[in-house]
């Protein structure tokens, strides 16, 4: 990135900074309990006591904001790490290994992608308690296969490169070879993945929270605060959709620009774009 | 007969960075006379491709030539018109470079390229353009030219491309051939060839040839006359007989120094031990190459015996496609033979005791990797030898004559001659008792190459390191090694000392050694009455 394009990283890295903070340090920030309803101050416009109004239950919708966010990160977070690690193992396991084992490792991926991820999610939802753990293993744990087929496809690709066979001749064990060379090689395509993963994370969150199996509805997170809003949108009380929709889309943006710099950050020496930014 | 096809008169080429203006070619002059081949020789980045590049005005943006510098025909360059500039560089020069795959078109057929150049410069009928080509291929000594012109270039081989670039230079009847070192990437026997083609083609049409190269040997067989230059400038310029025997500059005299260095065979070939450290017994492997429903076996090892003594230097030697590396790969163990056995008598583990530099050390290592880590991996592995890693690194690199500041630096910031002793700095840092060495000179230029074989002796004298040179380069094999074997189509065809193999008798392997260009220019001639003897002996006995 050119020296111009700096605000923008400052930026989000400030944005991302002050997310973590606000939402982690939510109850010195906000008076209101998150689940605290005020049934004398419905749905109020935004003001000096309701910075982003209130809800169709007076609740604090700023409040909320601060609240759900610390869970729609944290699912977020916790499901991409999940299918990064399930992922980039299987792929690279698969492509290292090869032969016999390959082709079933990988019709077994096709078999899970030909599912669509709603239905996998709610099926397994029926297995798990219903809580905040469950959805981010439900997440991570149908958002992987995307990332071992392209982790697959790398580890076959640079097996065959001469600098492995070279890292071979001089000792290296094949669990060696696998950590050491061929993964790191891998990670620009890691890193991309794992952030547009974190948005994915999100959204899905958000489409569980909508179908009623998500996070609990007495847990505010961005996802089930846009549940149902969409009549009072149309009745002009824009509050209740606009400032977590805003919040949703500005967290998903910046995460995605992160992504670029990691990639950047990981990418070949020779390919640096100049200026190291993190 | 004197007249001048090309003038250069004291050209020069600057390059504008953000750091400031940058002279990469300073007051170049030299002629180029009709009807002679004319050699401009130098070491990488001495400037020899940007003065054809200027000659060509192919210069890319921010390279600003001197202005009125180079005349074709007493014609000024820099002051023709688009249409005459084309025609120039269309028509009355035809032009050959190193990079046979680059230069074509993948989507398109060799004889789509030709009917392209022919329709640019003149009106020509298909079937006519095809007459034309296959008239071309087959001048060129292609031996099917009806499928070549029916082929994709992937489809050719390295040596075939570039005699299909070579038709192509041709095609128009060029006054002026400029060739980039044409013949640098190719096997010995495939440059002959390609050599003799153009000075044929000097010869039966008294065109010019400005023949840019950083091997004496070939300079030996084709030039005329020689243009040496050396970090953008022309330290002299001789007749070829001249510049051999007095040569003036003395980077002209370093240059023919190491010539020698890589020409001559040692004659001490040494004494080592007779205790062999590895032996291979009837070693055999095949691919399976598939083609739609067909299946083919190719017989990449075919039943080959030999063994490496401790402390010897073994050549292996043979053209792309013999087996060669097919052979190393079996040797470290990268692929398992399918029959026959190999078998290690030095210490233990094998692993570690035999090492390898491959033909291409850029790609050999990790891109994310910098010179230390890339040096030291072998350490990491090996555990009683972890300790003081960082000091072990720096001597070694000591050893193969590297500076210490290059720990930090990445594959792609070193060159050439670098990178191939950082692959061997990284071999030797494990002590092998044998260095598996894959065309180890392949990628470098003359200098480099003399370097790099003293180099060598060193670490086998020093180290008492046995070494196996793979390559196709019989010169630099008979100047290295103390035995060498023959390989072609996977079976060894023989093995001898690298004295006595000169006066081999075997067909191929007097034909390999025949295709080595001459040490001298006066040896031309003398060259092809005993290469035309042999023939006549060889038929009638």
């Amino acid at each position: 990135m050119r020296r111009k394009q700096k605000w923008l990283v400052n930026g989000i890295i400030g944005y991302l900074l002050l997310l973590l903070v606000f939402t982690g340090l939510a109850p010195f920030f906000t008076p209101y309990e998150p689940g605290a309803v005020g049934l004398s101050a419905v749905l109020q416009p935004p003001s000096a006591a309701h910075l982003f109004g209130t809800d169709e239950l007076g609740r604090d919708v700023f409040t909320r904001l601060l609240y759900g966010g610390r869970v729609s990160l944290a699912v977020g977070t916790a499901a991409m790490l999940i299918s990064v690690v399930i992922g980039a193992g299987y792929g690279a396991i698969s492509g290292f290994v090869g032969g016999m084992i390959d082709r079933v490792m990988m019709r077994v991926l096709d078999a899970l992608i030909s599912i669509p991820s709603i239905l996998l999610m709610i099926g397994l939802q029926i297995f798990l308690p219903h809580s905040l753990t469950a959805v981010v293993l439900i997440i991570g744990m149908t958002s992987w296969m995307p990332i071992a087929r392209l982790v697959r496809t790398e580890t076959l690709s640079l097996k065959g490169e001469v600098f492995v066979q070279a890292s071979a001749v001089v000792g290296a064990s094949s669990r060696q070879l696998l950590t050491r060379h061929l993964l790191p090689q891998c990670l620009p395509t890691i890193t991309v993945m794992s952030v547009s993963g974190i948005s994915h994370a999100i959204l899905s969150e958000a489409t569980l929270s909508f179908l009623g199996l998500g996070i609990p509805p007495h847990e505010p997170s961005w996802g089930n605060m846009l549940m149902g809003v969409q009549n009072y949108v149309l009745s002009g009380i824009w509050w209740i959709a606009v400032f977590p929709g805003l919040f949703i889309t500005l967290t998903v943006l910046a995460v995605t620009f992160l992504g670029d710099m990691l990639q950047d950050r990981f990418a070949l020496p020779q390919f640096r774009k100049g200026e190291r930014l993190l | 007969m004197n007249e001048q096809v090309l003038t250069v008169k004291h050209l020069s080429v600057q390059l504008e960075t953000n750091q400031g203006k940058k002279q990469l070619l300073k007051d170049v002059s030299f002629n180029v006379p009709r009807g002679e081949i004319v050699a401009i020789i130098g070491e990488s980045g001495s400037g020899k491709s940007m003065t054809a590049k200027a000659i060509l005005d192919l210069l890319p943006r921010g390279f600003t030539p001197s202005s009125s510098s180079v005349y074709f025909l007493n014609k000024d360059v820099s002051a023709m018109d688009k249409r005459q500039k084309r025609l120039y560089r269309g028509t009355q020069i035809g032009f050959v470079f190193q990079d046979t795959y680059g230069t074509f078109d993948p989507m398109q057929t060799i004889g789509q390229h030709f009917h392209e150049l022919f329709s640019a410069h003149m009106k020509i009928s298909k079937q006519r353009a095809k007459e034309k080509t296959v008239q071309l291929l087959e001048r060129v000594q292609l031996t099917e030219p009806e499928r070549v012109y029916d082929s994709f270039p992937h489809e050719l081989s390295g040596g075939m491309r570039q005699r299909v670039q070579l038709a192509l230079a041709l095609a128009l009847n060029p006054v002026l051939l400029i060739a980039d070192e044409p013949t640098t990437a190719l096997d010995l026997r495939i440059q002959a060839d390609i050599l003799q083609l153009i000075k044929d083609w000097c010869k039966n049409t008294g065109g010019s040839v400005l023949f840019i190269t950083h091997d004496l040997g070939v300079v030996a067989e084709i030039a005329d006359s020689v243009v040496v230059m050396k970090e953008g400038a022309v330290v002299e310029v001789a007749p070829v007989d001249q510049l051999f025997d007095q040569p003036v500059h003395e980077h002209t005299k370093q240059l023919l120094h190491y010539y020698k260095e890589l020409t001559e065979t040692p004659k001490q070939t040494g004494l080592f031990d007779i205790e062999p450290l590895v032996t291979v017994n009837h070693a055999k492997k095949t691919y399976i190459k598939k083609k739609w429903f067909q299946k083919q076996m190719i017989k990449a090892v075919d039943d080959v015996s030999f063994c490496i003594c401790k402390k010897e230097i073994v050549g292996l030697i043979g053209e792309s496609g013999s087996g060669k590396s097919t052979l190393s790969r079996l040797l470290l163990q990268l692929e398992n033979v399918e029959q026959g056995a190999i078998a290690w008598k030095g210490s233990l583990p094998f692993r570690k005791g035999i090492q390898w530099v491959h033909q291409d050390p850029l790609a050999s290592f990790d891109p994310r990797w910098n010179v230390e880590k890339i040096v030291g991996e072998g350490l990491d592995y090996w555990k009683e030898k972890k300790e003081n890693k960082h000091q072990q690194v720096k001597e070694v690199l000591q050893k193969v004559g590297l500076s210490e500041n290059i720990l930090s630096y990445y594959p792609h910031e070193l060159s050439g001659g670098m990178r191939q002793r950082v692959a061997l700095a990284r071999a030797l840092l494990l002590e092998p008792e044998l260095l598996i060495l894959d065309e180890p000179f392949a990628s470098l230029d003359m200098s480099s190459q003399a370097n790099i074989l003293s180099l060598l002796k060193q670490i086998n004298q020093t180290e008492k390191t046995a070494i196996l040179f793979i390559s196709h380069d019989i010169r630099a094999a008979l100047a290295l090694c103390h035995r060498i074997l023959v390989m072609e189509k996977g079976r060894k065809i023989e093995e001898a000392g690298a004295k006595e193999l000169s006066d081999s008798v075997n067909f191929y392997t007097r034909r390999l050694l025949s295709s080595m260009p001459v040490t001298h220019p006066g040896r031309r001639l003398q060259k092809q009455t005993t290469e035309g003897e042999r023939e006549y002996a060889h038929q009638n006995g």
